[in-house]
């Protein structure tokens, strides 16, 4: 358990072991960029107003909706669960309406392409 | 040594029935580069060992000649090898320093790398080594055509030994590579007797993150982007019908990956598919990592991601192969690319 914020230790995510050439090499400031960089890209999947994915303290992630209910998940992957039961969805990125819109978000060209 | 090296690899025999596992493990068994592995095997009857015991620990458990420990799987397995571990660690086994397996010729092998991988006591001790499939010259065409099973077990492998090749013609030797890499492009294929393989090249390795694994590895073979199986009408349909939906996707990236998109991206393909994905191999280029990134998982679960020292070859592109079922490659590859531009904004 951590001393300062009482969180219990969890084993890391594979999404939070990679091992970066930056200076920092994997430490505080490449760890708390690596969890905005996260929390900003799932909230632009979601992409709706009213469910929100925020990191507390570069420890858990903590999803909320409208209605106040809010639901504390340990790791990347678990986040797609938890959004799935607060906001009565079903998180795939496959589906041919989500890709679409990140489509026209981005206008998209090029890659990547079908190995050969 | 990374950070898991201190953990004992754990390599895994599986193969459909009759296609060879218990000779290659006989010959892991016996052979001098292997004294310090224990072994699990099915039954200690089918592989022989009596002329090799030195001592019998308890009824599921015997110690070789070699310095091989070898034991039968009575219980389930995470339970076996907990118990395995505690009998090392009070000294009542030699240091065994690789853990083998074997596992049924009717498994589907994902239940047990599971069990590796995701126990929250074993994953503390033990790291998943190399899986070797066998299959049958023979009978494995058949076997691949017919038996969901065996196509599982192919599609997991990171190495492939096809058996009794010396029983059928070049065609079928070929015939049935042709077979196998549709289901498993990534994964090397020997064809030398089991007598007589490099169990180092087959086993010292973790293949998956090996230079010789990359070199050979995911984007490498002339994968079709989705291949399905041509199948005999001999056999069973309906479970030809599941083998036909089993395919290999193959993806290519040109410019390097935004690890946190992609992480994104495959948590949530995981979450959704991660049931008809059978495996996940990668070579990935990384922004902001200047040596490849070799990544794999299993249905739900994936690897820490490992290192490679160099490049294995001038190729320094991404290249990333699921073997999936019943997903469309166009829809995979068109969700990749809609993530992976996201992080570029």
């Amino acid at each position: 358990m951590c001393a300062l914020c009482g969180g219990l230790e969890r084993e890391p995510h594979w999404t939070d072991r990679l091992q970066r050439d930056d200076p920092d090499g994997g430490g505080a400031a490449s760890w708390r960029q690596s969890r905005e960089a996260q929390v900003a890209l799932v909230n632009r999947i979601l992409g709706q107003d009213g469910l929100e994915v925020r990191d507390w303290n570069g420890h858990v992630f903590v999803l909320s909706n409208r209605t106040g209910r809010s639901e504390i998940v340990p790791q990347l992957a678990a986040v797609w669960s938890a959004v799935e039961r607060l906001w009565q969805c079903r998180c795939d990125p496959l589906d041919p309406a989500l890709v679409a819109r990140l489509e026209q978000e981005d206008g998209l060209e090029g890659e990547p392409r079908r190995g050969t | 040594m990374g950070p898991d090296g201190d953990l004992i690899p754990v390599h895994i025999i599986t193969g459909f029935l009759g296609s060879g596992k218990t000779t290659l493990l006989r010959g892991v068994l016996t052979s001098p580069a292997f004294a310090n592995t224990a072994v699990v095997v099915n039954e200690f009857g089918n592989v022989a060992l009596d002329h090799l015991l030195l001592q019998r620990v308890d009824p599921d458990t015997v110690v070789l000649q070699t310095g091989c420990v070898c034991c039968t799987l009575r219980s389930e397995l995470g339970a076996a090898l907990r118990d395995l571990y505690d009998k090392r660690e009070r000294g009542r086994v030699p240091p065994f320093d690789r853990l083998v397996i074997e596992t049924t010729g009717l498994a589907d092998p994902a239940p047990l790398l599971f069990t590796l991988m995701a126990d929250p006591v074993l994953r503390h001790h033990f790291r998943l080594g190399t899986v070797v499939t066998t299959v049958d010259a023979v009978n494995g065409a058949r076997h691949l055509a017919q038996h969901l099973e065996s196509v599982k077990q192919v599609a997991v492998a990171d190495q492939v030994v096809l058996t009794k090749t010396d029983l059928v013609d070049r065609a079928s030797v070929d015939g049935l590579r042709s077979a196998v890499a549709r289901y498993n492009p990534t994964a090397p294929l020997f064809e030398a007797p089991a007598e007589s393989l490099a169990f180092d090249r087959l086993f010292m390795g973790e293949a998956s993150d090996s230079p010789d694994q990359a070199r050979a590895g995911p984007g490498a073979p002339p994968a079709r982007a989705r291949v399905p199986v041509s199948a005999p009408d001999d056999g069973d349909h309906a479970t030809d019908r599941h083998a036909r939906d089993i395919s290999a996707v193959s993806l290519t990236v040109d410019l390097p990956l935004d690890w946190t998109a992609f992480g994104v991206w495959l948590t949530m393909l995981l979450h959704a598919h991660g049931e008809n994905v059978l495996r996940v191999k990668g070579i990935l280029r990384i922004r902001g990592v200047s040596i490849p990134v070799v990544i794999h998982g299993i249905h739900h679960l994936v690897h820490p991601p490992t290192s490679l020292p160099r490049w294995p070859t001038a190729d320094r592109r991404s290249h990333l192969v699921l073997i999936v079922r019943k997903l469309p490659a166009p829809a995979i590859e068109r969700s990749l690319r809609a993530f992976l531009r996201l992080a570029v904004r």
